[in-house]
């Protein structure tokens, strides 16, 4: 367990620095975007207004004033580039995380391999860390949105903006409420389908390492199972099941056939990390 | 301590060898405190094992003496190391004989060509060990 | 000591080891001769568990390898393995957080004879300081086997020198250490039993001081009679 934490500890340090380049990029594009956003809509009120010799209360009237749902709509790209690029670096580091290890003259691997600890630590230490950045990285967006709003109402002012509810925000948001479920159902369907798939990644990346290109081909393979096990109620002869189940059946069968790949896929990654894995 | 060590004869004879050329030379005297055996490796750049190989022969040989946990000493018994000068002598002597033999060299001239040789010899030695010090 | 029984290994279509079985004592400094990519390294990576075998067992002390015996046995390779931007400090912290036969003592006195620089990082040292930093991971592990690969090639001679004399030394004493090298040279006289690979087999494997004694050959006579002849 000890050893477990420190290496949970040893992968942090050794992501932090881009961790933290990650929440920067997104911190710094969220805000420019919104500030640039925010002074643009403002600007071509006033133009509007001014061409037609109105004034903003009665634009306001007709209009209503920007809320801050709107401000992000129209921010646009500089709202969901960051979050992809997040997402995006995260799912490669699910590989990188494995692969820096045999990088380079310097393969750290040799060491690692050969700490005395069970090396499942080093398994679930690897999967632990890539979860925390996750969470991490959400955890900035959630804090970010209200401070967003605040800055956002700070720089347009409130004759003409106004601000949001952020769980309505959130809810409203294909991206953002499939990251911040607002349900505890949603939560255990998207974070467990998100834990199996890293999982599944791990495994591949074990595989390719065991077996080399015999284990691309295998993880390849692997994959196709997985996926065709879990379309397994509608492949169904008869197709009927779609129809024929309620959701929460429907969510119950397929938590189960989830938890069976995970296990599978657990075992087979530690099976391979203990037995099979070459420096 | 420097030793130029062979790779055909055991090392562990060598360093006894060693020992005893230092003992009729005079550089060591009898009663004389050796290294540990640790420390000969060290020195001699040699496996520890070895070390203690060749302190095992010289204690069979009666060389060297270790009481109890004191550090080893060079044997203080007179007849050993007046043995270890002849045996020395006979061995050099011995094996020069072998290859001279088959030359079959008039003893006088063999003589007097080795007085010659060996004259030159002490004489260089003793040129280095002058300019040396 | 270290049993190694039969194993076999296949890189593709490659036998690099068809069956090699070999013993390593305590106490003892065992020598894996052979040709490069002979599969010395092959190897010293199965005895650790870092590769695994196709056929064969290897026992250390009668159990097989497993994480709990990496406080016991290590493995130094043959080019340092820490981070490059990791300073020599935080190296030795590395070890002494996870390594519960760390030896604080006996690495500071490692580090002060070799001279290293706690606050150089590991990706500027020299090549053979960064051999003696590697060598320095290993041997303050106070464990009873040590793994060494080719811990004298492409280093520079004086550094070959200080890396000689701790074979010779306190920290080596009463340990089973195997190393392997392809040139036999510098260390005749440091290695008590040698083991000749080529082509995944064990050609022969003696006590250099038995050869000596009773065959008065050279660990190098032996070599060529065996790979010559």
């Amino acid at each position: 367990m000890n050893r477990y934490l420190k290496l949970v500890h040893w992968e942090i340090t050794r992501f932090w620095k881009m961790l933290a380049a990650l929440a920067i990029v997104t911190i710094v594009l969220q805000c420019a975007g919104i500030l640039y956003e925010t002074h643009r809509y403002a600007s071509e009120v006033y133009d509007r207004v001014e061409s037609d010799h109105s004034t903003i209360a009665a634009f306001v009237q007709e209009h209503g004033k920007h809320s801050f749902i709107d401000g992000l709509a129209r921010a646009g790209l500089a709202v969901y580039a960051p979050i992809a690029l997040c997402i995006g670096g995260l799912v490669l580091y699910v590989f990188l995380i494995w692969y820096k290890e045999w990088f380079g003259k310097n393969a750290f691997i040799y060491r690692l391999l050969t700490l005395p600890t069970a090396r499942r630590n080093i398994y679930f230490a690897k999967f632990t860390a890539i979860l925390l950045f996750v969470f991490a990285l959400v955890g900035l967006q959630l804090v970010l949105l209200p401070i967003e709003d605040g800055l956002y109402m700070m720089a347009g002012g409130d004759t003409l903006f106004e601000s949001s509810n952020i769980f309505d925000l959130i809810a409203n948001d294909r991206l953002l409420s499939m990251l911040i479920p607002q349900t505890f159902t949603d939560f255990v369907i998207n974070y467990g389908a998100g834990a199996i798939a890293v999982f599944i990644g791990f495994t591949a990346v074990l595989l390719e390492r065991s077996y080399k290109l015999k284990g691309i081909v295998a993880a390849i393979l692997y994959i196709a199972a997985v996926g065709v096990f879990m379309m397994m109620p509608v492949l169904l002869p008869g197709n009927l099941t779609v129809t024929y189940w309620y959701t929460i059946e429907w969510f119950g069968i397929e938590a189960a056939l989830g938890l069976v790949v995970a296990a599978v896929t657990v075992w087979l990654g530690l099976h391979l990390i203990t037995k099979k894995v070459t420096v | 301590m420097e030793v130029k060590f062979n790779n055909r004869d055991p090392v562990y004879m060598q360093v006894v060898r060693h020992f005893k050329e230092q003992i009729a030379t005079g550089h060591l005297a009898q009663g004389q405190v050796i290294p540990s055996r640790r420390e000969l490796a060290g020195t001699l750049q040699i496996n520890p094992n070895t070390a203690q190989k060749a302190y095992k022969e010289m204690e069979e040989q009666g060389l060297i003496v270790t009481e109890g946990n004191s550090p080893s000493r060079i044997t203080s018994d007179e007849r050993t190391l007046q043995s270890i000068r002849g045996e020395l002598i006979a061995d050099a002597v011995d094996a020069f004989v072998a290859s001279v033999a088959k030359i079959q060299v008039p003893v006088d001239e063999l003589l007097a060509i080795v007085k010659l040789r060996i004259e030159d010899s002490y004489a260089k030695h003793e040129a280095e060990g002058t300019s040396h010090d | 000591m270290i049993e190694v029984k039969g194993i076999g290994k296949k890189y593709g279509r490659k036998h690099v080891l068809r069956e090699v079985s070999f013993t390593a004592e305590k106490g003892q400094i065992t020598c894996l001769i052979g040709i490069n990519g002979v599969g010395k390294s092959t190897v010293l990576k199965a005895i650790m568990g870092l590769t695994p075998v196709a056929s064969g067992t290897i026992l250390i002390d009668g159990r097989t390898v497993s994480s709990q015996l990496y406080d016991k046995i290590t493995f130094i390779p043959d080019s340092i393995t820490m981070p490059p931007n990791m300073t020599v400090d935080a190296c030795m912290q590395f070890m002494k957080d996870y390594y519960a036969s760390w030896n604080t003592k006996r690495a500071a006195e490692l580090a002060g004879f070799f001279k290293l620089n706690g606050r150089d990082r590991v990706g500027e040292l020299s090549k053979g300081n960064a051999a003696k930093l590697n060598l320095l991971l290993g041997l303050a592990l106070d464990v009873d086997y040590v793994l060494m690969d080719e811990p004298f090639s492409g280093i520079d001679m004086f550094s070959r020198e200080q890396i000689a004399s701790v074979f010779t030394s306190h920290l080596i004493e009463e340990r089973g250490v195997i190393i392997t090298t392809h040139e036999i040279n510098d260390i005749e006289h440091l290695i008590d039993k040698v083991v000749l690979l080529e082509n995944g087999l064990v050609r022969r494997e003696f006590e250099t001081e038995e050869v000596r004694l009773q065959e008065g050959k050279s660990v190098m006579d032996v070599m060529r009679e065996v790979y010559n002849g």
